[in-house]
């Protein structure tokens, strides 16, 4: 029976490599070679629509999209190799800087590259029409969380406050509604199912700090393989909720890098509704209460995490009143 | 031989707002309950609690019940803070909202909707709370920065047993924060009886007797730091002769408990009852053929011994006097009678004397019938006429 290490260094030999030491780094295997770090990942999407996915990256690398590294080649010039039921692929790890979200610089590099990722996936789109046609679901399940969200808080009112995540959550939860609602409108008003779902696009999706480098103001991403599809502003809106709250939800900052990005993507009015709306839904409030429900975690880490959450979304509801008229305005 | 002492699991009462009022024989017990949401400041320290007037009235008394009501003015003082955290982002969000992102995307059943587990009894809070057993008489103004929230109760309630005692006596305040910016005041009020039955008569004598109660009460959930007050509602009485040397008297009571819970909820001052089968002997020596009353029950004395966290020990002193007639019977309500006819007949025209006269209650129908006859013999004046004339 081999152990973990001994399996991993039989694929990385299908790959031409021959490992010195082999570590596991937050899901992905880091294998030393003679050449360099290189990383070995398991697959973990849909596998009907792995083919499109290996596709779509071929396309980049074709197209001369850096941001991506290249794929490594299999024995048998494939570029995954399947060990049992598992499939493995892997590519050069990418030097230069980590990144960092408290980095301004690195926050525009990110949305540069991501833009211009973007619009190679516009032309990709286009030449590959209705390849997969896929229903997108986020306007009813921002309304389902929403419901969930107000079926828990009166079940909570119905009761005596047990606890201080009790306390928060129905002291701010008005509030917090409130922002979901302005969500759904939001939706309504870019009116998705007829302006958005014929402008999908393969998303990077993950925007965790361990998959971005930094190099001489270019940033690159990890070969991220399970590439969704959805509109354009689904990746905008998640990178910005991720790292602007870092800098307060500075309004300057937050206009500048929409902008950047609209220099290589206009978005039409549409778009910067539905912009505005995945920026404003309250997604960790509800993720936070399901853990709560859940007891995944422990109340005072909770209560910890929804008070920060309250005082962001404070400022963050500031930024996108303003972001809105800024947005209007452009128009 | 040590015998084993009844538990009885008590069932938490859910804290009502603004006010929950719990009778009892002899005591009225009323908590008043507010909160107040500072608008656009964060709540940074608490003040003291000061007590600015307290007032009561007498509004009506019937039988041996008196109404009250009144209003209680306080102060409670709090700092605002005004400067809350600009940035309070942590990079470790990234990692939730890849996850809320994940999640929400899932058709699946969300554990929101899930019923909910087991009463979770969680360590300390992060908001100060303070209770005052004897709150200030006078409300004490504190240094600059610190803001008033004035505070008014109206209460009201029954008192059984006797007129109100000298004044409502506070016997807890609360004051909590219960949120960012949300303040709750809880306050335990007491309104007394004083003991106006006839004395000589509820002494243990050859009529009364002098009861002694035992139990200990579980609260389920709760820590108890202290328990502040109990009060007893007893019905269904049944005496019965046991061996002709004793009675035998069944009855329910409603054992209502007030106490100061310890956890970290908002509500400090809570209730929890319990259901109560009882069945006592009564050393009746009096040999008589005929059945026996229950006169006056008299709460001589309660002591409450908190024994844990989740256990305290009740131990009762009842007199109950046994009376050899039936107690007399309540007058009819006069809002129960129908006016009576002139002539004082009914309908077969048998004479109706006062002691049979109940509520009046229609026949069925009647009043259908009565609108029919009407209606048969003359036309409504409210009926129009209508003429519409063509020319040609």
């Amino acid at each position: 029976m081999k152990t973990g290490e001994e399996a991993i260094a039989d694929i990385a030999a299908a790959f031409y490599l021959t490992a010195k030491e082999i570590v596991n780094k937050s899901g992905a295997w880091q294998v030393t070679t003679a050449d360099g770090d290189v990383m070995l990942k398991e697959y973990q999407g849909d596998l009907t629509k792995l083919q499109d996915r290996l596709s779509w990256y071929y396309y980049l690398r074709e197209n001369g999209v850096w941001a991506v590294p290249e794929l490594l080649h299999t024995e048998k010039q494939g570029l995954i190799k399947k060990a049992g039921n598992s499939y493995y692929y892997a590519w050069h790890k990418s030097q230069g800087e980590p990144f960092s979200g408290h980095n301004e610089d690195h926050l525009v590099a990110v949305v540069s590259a991501m833009a211009k990722l973007h619009s190679r996936a516009v032309n990709y789109e286009e030449k590959k029409r209705a390849t997969e046609i896929i229903e997108w679901q986020w306007p009813i399940q921002v309304q389902a969380r929403l419901r969930d969200l107000l079926f828990f808080a009166h079940k909570m009112a119905d009761k005596r406050l047990a606890d201080d995540f009790q306390k928060v959550f129905l002291e701010n939860f008005d509030f917090i509604y409130d922002q979901g609602q302005e969500a759904v409108q939001k939706i309504i008003l870019a009116n998705c199912k007829e302006s958005c779902q014929d402008q999908f696009i393969h998303l990077v999706t993950s925007f965790l700090p361990e998959d971005i480098f930094v190099k001489e103001n270019q940033a690159f991403f990890s070969p991220n393989i399970v590439w969704t599809r959805g509109p354009k502003v689904q990746d905008l809106a998640g990178f910005l909720r991720n790292y602007v709250g870092l800098h307060g939800w500075n309004l300057e900052l937050t206009y500048r890098l929409i902008q950047l990005y609209q220099e290589h993507n206009p978005l039409c009015m549409a778009e910067k509704f539905l912009l505005l709306s995945l920026m404003r839904f309250p997604a960790r409030f509800w993720l936070y209460s399901c853990q709560y429900q859940k007891q995944d975690k422990s109340v005072s880490e909770l209560t910890s995490k929804l008070i920060d959450l309250i005082y962001e979304i404070r400022l963050r509801d500031h930024c996108l009143d303003k972001l809105d008229s800024l947005l209007s305005e452009d128009e | 031989m040590k015998l084993k002492l009844k538990e009885v699991e008590l069932q938490l009462e859910q804290p009502t707002r603004p006010w929950q009022v719990i009778y009892g024989e002899g005591n009225t017990w009323i908590i008043l309950r507010c909160r107040y949401k500072i608008p656009e400041k964060e709540i940074s320290e608490l003040g003291q609690l000061s007590v600015e007037s307290i007032n009561c009235q007498l509004l009506t008394k019937k039988d041996n019940m008196f109404l009250y009501n009144g209003k209680i003015c306080l102060a409670a003082s709090y700092r605002g803070d005004n400067n809350p955290p600009q940035s309070v982002v942590r990079e470790g969000i990234v990692y939730d909202e890849q996850e809320a992102r994940k999640q929400l995307s899932d058709t699946k059943w969300c554990p929101l909707q899930s019923e909910d587990q087991e009463t979770k009894v969680s360590g300390g809070s992060i908001f100060p709370s303070q209770l005052y057993f004897e709150p200030s008489q006078s409300a004490s103004r504190e240094d600059s920065g610190f803001s008033i929230w004035q505070i008014e109760l109206p209460w009201q309630g029954w008192l059984l047993g006797g007129k109100l005692e000298g004044q409502p006596e506070i016997v807890v305040a609360h004051l909590g924060q219960i949120g960012l910016r949300t303040l709750l005041c809880e306050i335990l009020l007491r309104l007394p009886a004083e003991d106006s039955k006839d004395q000589e008569s509820m002494r243990p004598n050859n009529n009364s007797y002098l009861v002694s109660e035992e139990a200990a009460f579980i609260v389920p959930g709760q820590f108890l730091t202290e328990v502040v007050g109990s009060t007893v509602q007893r019905a269904f009485f049944q005496l019965k002769p046991e061996r002709k040397t004793a009675l035998e008297m069944e009855y329910w009571a409603r054992v209502y408990l007030i106490f100061l819970g310890s956890n970290t909820s908002g509500e400090k001052i809570l209730t929890a009852w319990g259901l109560i089968a009882n069945k006592i002997k009564i050393p009746y020596n009096q040999h008589n053929l005929m059945p026996v009353f229950i006169g006056n029950i008299k709460q001589e004395k309660i002591t409450l011994v908190r024994v844990s966290e989740q256990k305290v020990v009740v131990k009762a002193q009842t007199i109950i006097s046994i009376e050899e007639k039936a107690p007399q019977q309540k007058a009819i309500p006069a809002e129960c009678i129908a006016p009576l006819s002139e002539n004082n007949e009914d309908r077969h025209g048998l004479a109706v004397s006062s002691l049979d006269i109940l509520a009046y209650r229609p026949r069925p129908g009647q009043k259908w019938q009565n609108k029919k006859e009407k209606s048969g013999k003359a036309v409504s004046p409210q009926r129009k006429v209508m003429t519409i004339k063509f020319s040609p």
